[in-house]
């Protein structure tokens, strides 16, 4: 394998954004804009790959399995609907809410950026603790934070509802805001991804001893994953918001968790696995559905049906059995196709050298 | 020697940690009732043999013959069982057993009618151990330690017994005490591969010794033969003092 | 709160912590020995809870009880030989990920088989009897959970520093290739372990459901995520620190069930769970457990 330039290495970086972004807007503009189900079908698959892309910046990068992202994914959701709620509504559901929150009437990007804003404060102050552990801990402190997040929703009825659904929320997801959302999403994780800072957590992934023996501030790096993975499944977490209309802090479940988390570890560490991974499992839960014809509200996203966890359980075990890393492992849907264009290269006649390349 | 009499026979072993070597191809016999001494220096590779034989770390390459049959695939325990007893470097001890806790487990092998009395054995040859049955091994000396860990591996009753660096971090008398245990083994007819840095004691006792540098042989020699240059030449220019270790 | 309301609260605590205490322990044997957390623990409680429905009425109780710990404790033997065995990845995220999927899976195959509505399991009546000791009310399965612990934890302790099965437990648990070296095989010892923590399990389920008496396919999570913060807090590998942890949090939960008003339940819950971070933080192997054996 010959040494990349860093020329090279960025036109990887865009490479792989290219084709996945490609995927992503020619599915949604023909399958997406086909019918309603379809539309269904393609929104909730974006929402699925912006939550998966977002746990599999932190995933990948770090090695820590965390159960705890879909609690940000919930705080993103709700922090969005409270400001884009029309102040209508919110008087009559939540009318023992602070004023601002309230009064407020956003719309849905300056709604979700102050969300997502929101919610990496709040993650960054937890980050503080979760990326000083490692393995088992770190893993059961992510579950941890699931809970307490969950209890604090239903805790403060006056702004959340508590228990019960907040609804009224206006339906700004689209076709496009999904593709504009899911094409953001894989350019932001590639691109941390493939910086200094992500290579060298990846590195640092298996070895974290000498890693920070050579000076790799570690902690630091992992704080950077944890945040940026948080702001992406916030983002998440508002688009799903806008889509169901309605939340409720059951929609955040340890169901849902598994469902993102099988989605990482049956696709792989890398962005593209991510893909893989909610392809996969949106494809599974679609045609799980179709057998069983159940439908749920308020749900939407989570298993319909009692066969669907059997075949992910059974499917997540049998990668853990036989290819822990995943389908993909770290690699990325460029690293897959470089060969090959480089195949189609050579038999196109141009003299290129492989081993040779301008500095 | 033919090998009808060798009890262990080693060869061409290679034991690779993930990309490092630690040993490049070993050949090795250990006659019944020889004892034979592995010589070498810090990260030569003594213990890597040693597991090696023992079964807790797997051959990448080579073979190994226990009384003429190939153990080289059979799991530890299961070496245990037909007669191959380490004491491991460091002697880990069982710190959360007592003395008596680690014996029984050590006999429990053995018919259950067999079993007091060769523990009375190791009480013959190991005194100290009778006197602190009810000790948790975490509170023994480094001395007893080490009785406690050849104790153990001698109650399976084996044929070829393996000692990784006994002498290790102890003073001359406890040394004393335990090469005097070793030598009344071997009049008793047990095979015996040592490895050992004290190297004068460890030659007083052996038949045959191996030099190991980096991880191969360098030196195969019956112990009267051992020249003082071979000896410095085993580790690497450092120079041994006469009773103790260097 | 008067004096015999006090006795009875407390009775209540402590059959609860038993509970939590069984569960505890009962995940403490599989991760010292197995080094891993296994998340599917709450459904060998199920299984004892199903099993009981199936046999109270059918066969003498005590046959329904040892049939219910039976049957747990096989589930448990299975999920090791069926599944964590073949994980190779000794990386103990990759078996919690996996008894976690195992988890959600027996649940769903539960749902399937007997359907999502609670069974009402047929305890002996004397279970819910209760009689009267000095003005105090005392239900005879409070009396039973914690006489029964109390007597399971000492005769395990007596198996763990007596027998040689259970010696080989503890070797194990400490230093697995010295086990070795003596002759323990590796296999058969994580199969006991599994045996005895799906037997904990089972007697901790049939005392978790002769107090709520009925039986779903999700019945598991509650008892297992208690027994499981009581495992991290009390050190996973200590069986003391189980125990104390366990009768802690029972104590902690009753005590908060009656002095906090009922909205403030959740949030003890999730102070609780703050706790397990903390704890994780700062001391890893648990308030009482063994320096290196960290989660």
């Amino acid at each position: 394998m010959n040494a990349e330039t860093r020329g090279g290495r960025h036109l990887r970086t865009l490479a792989g954004i290219a084709i996945l972004g490609a995927v992503v807007v020619i599915v949604g503009l023909t399958y997406g804009g086909a019918s309603a189900t379809t539309e269904r079908v393609f929104v909730l698959f974006a929402i699925n790959l912006v939550a998966a892309i977002g746990l599999q910046t932190f995933m990948g990068t770090t090695g820590v399995v965390s159960f705890g992202h879909i609690a940000f994914m919930g705080i993103g959701a709700y922090a969005a609907a409270l400001l884009t709620t029309p102040s209508v509504l919110k008087k009559s559901s939540i009318p023992d809410a602070p004023g601002f929150l309230r009064d407020a009437d956003l719309s849905f990007l300056p709604a979700t950026v102050l969300a997502v804003l929101f919610t990496c404060f709040v993650g960054c102050l937890v980050g503080f603790a979760i990326v000083r552990l490692s393995g088992t801990s770190a893993t059961i402190s992510t579950y941890a934070l699931l809970v307490i997040v969950g209890i604090a929703i239903i805790n403060l009825p006056d702004v959340t509802r508590g228990n019960q659904t907040f609804y009224g929320i206006p339906k700004e997801t689209t076709v496009g805001m999904a593709i504009l959302f899911a094409v953001a999403a894989i350019a932001v994780a590639r691109v941390f991804q493939d910086s200094r800072v992500g290579l060298l957590l990846r590195a640092s992934r298996e070895d974290q001893l000498s890693a920070a023996g050579s000076g790799v501030p570690v902690r630091r790096y992992r704080l950077y994953a944890w945040v940026l993975s948080i702001a992406i499944v916030a983002a998440g977490g508002s688009l799903y918001a806008h889509y169901v209309t309605a939340i409720s802090p059951a929609s955040f479940s340890l169901q849902l968790t598994f469902v993102v988390v099988t989605m990482v570890i049956i696709g792989g560490r890398g962005t593209s696995g991510a893909f893989v991974g909610a392809l996969l499992v949106t494809a599974i839960n679609e045609i799980m559905r179709q057998f069983n014809g159940q439908i749920s509200i308020g749900s939407v996203e989570t298993e319909v049906g009692s066969l669907t966890p059997l075949i992910l359980g059974t499917i997540v075990i049998a990668i853990m059995v036989r290819r822990p890393g995943g389908l993909l492992g770290d690699r990325e849907i460029d690293d897959v196709l470089a060969p090959l264009g480089r195949r189609l290269r050579l038999r196109a006649g141009k003299t290129e050298q492989p081993t040779a390349e301008k500095g | 020697m033919d090998t009808g009499a060798n009890v262990l026979a080693v060869s061409g072993a290679v034991v690779k940690y993930g990309r490092i070597t630690a040993l490049h191809g070993i050949d090795l016999v250990v006659g019944k009732g020889e004892l034979v001494c592995l010589l070498g220096a810090n990260g030569a590779g003594k213990s890597s043999l040693l597991n090696a034989v023992a079964g807790l770390v797997p051959l990448a390459e080579g073979r190994i013959e226990f009384s003429g049959k190939d153990v080289t695939g059979v799991s530890c325990h299961k070496r245990n069982h037909a007669g191959i007893s380490l004491s491991p470097e460091g002697r880990r001890i069982l710190a959360d057993l007592t003395v008596r806790e680690n014996l029984r487990l050590a006999a429990a092998r053995l018919p259950k009618g067999d079993q007091a009395g060769r523990i009375g054995e190791m009480f013959e040859l190991f005194p100290v151990l009778e006197r602190k049955l009810d000790s948790s091994g975490g509170f023994l000396s480094g001395g007893e330690q080490q009785q406690l860990a050849i104790a153990r591996a001698l109650l399976s009753d084996p044929d070829l017994l393996l000692l990784d660096e006994p002498s290790l971090g102890l003073d001359p008398i406890n040394t004393g005490k335990i090469f005097d245990s070793l030598g009344s083994l071997k009049e008793r007819g047990l095979s015996i591969l040592l490895a050992e840095q004290n190297v004068t004691r460890a030659l007083e006792l052996a038949d045959r010794a191996y030099v190991l540098e980096t991880g191969r042989v360098s030196i195969s020699e019956d112990a009267r033969n051992l020249s003082g240059e071979e000896i410095e030449r085993a580790y690497l220019g450092l120079a041994t003092t006469p009773g103790g270790s260097f | 709160m008067d004096l015999s309301q006090f006795a009875q609260q407390t009775i209540n605590a402590l059959s609860l912590g038993s509970i939590y205490a069984l569960v505890a322990i009962g995940l403490g044997v599989v991760f010292s020995i197995a080094r891993m957390v296994n998340f599917a623990h709450g459904e060998l409680l199920t299984i004892a809870g199903y099993t009981l429905y199936g046999l109270f009425g059918r066969v003498p109780w005590p046959v329904a009880i040892a049939g219910a710990i039976a049957a747990a404790s096989a589930a448990a033997v299975v999920m090791e030989r069926g599944v964590f065995r073949r994980v190779k990845s000794a990386d103990p995220v990759a078996l919690l990920i996996v008894s976690f999927a195992l988890s959600l899976m027996i649940q769903a195959v539960l749902l399937i088989l007997m359907g999502g509505t609670a069974k009402s399991i047929d305890y002996p009546s004397w279970v819910q009897a209760s009689f009267t000791l000095g003005g105090v009310n005392v239900a005879w399965r409070d009396v039973a959970t914690c006489v029964v612990t109390f007597a399971v934890l000492i005769a395990l302790v007596r198996f763990l520093k007596q027998s040689v099965v259970g010696l080989a437990l503890r070797a194990s648990a400490e230093d697995r290739d010295v086990a070795r070296l003596l002759g323990v095989d590796p296999r058969k010892v994580i199969v006991a372990a599994f045996a005895i923590s799906g037997a904990l399990a089972g007697l901790a389920g049939i005392m978790w459901f002769s107090n709520s008496g009925t039986v779903t396919p999700s019945s598991g999570f509650e008892p297992l995520m208690k027994g499981f913060i009581a495992a991290v807090l009390g050190g996973l590998g200590s069986l003391g620190g189980a125990v104390v942890a366990g009768l802690g949090l029972g104590i902690l939960e009753i005590l908060l069930r009656n002095v906090l008003p009922d909205g403030m339940l959740g949030l003890s819950d999730g102070l609780v769970f703050v706790a397990i971070i903390v704890v994780l933080l700062i001391r890893p192997e648990g308030l009482f457990g063994k320096v290196g054996r960290e989660v």
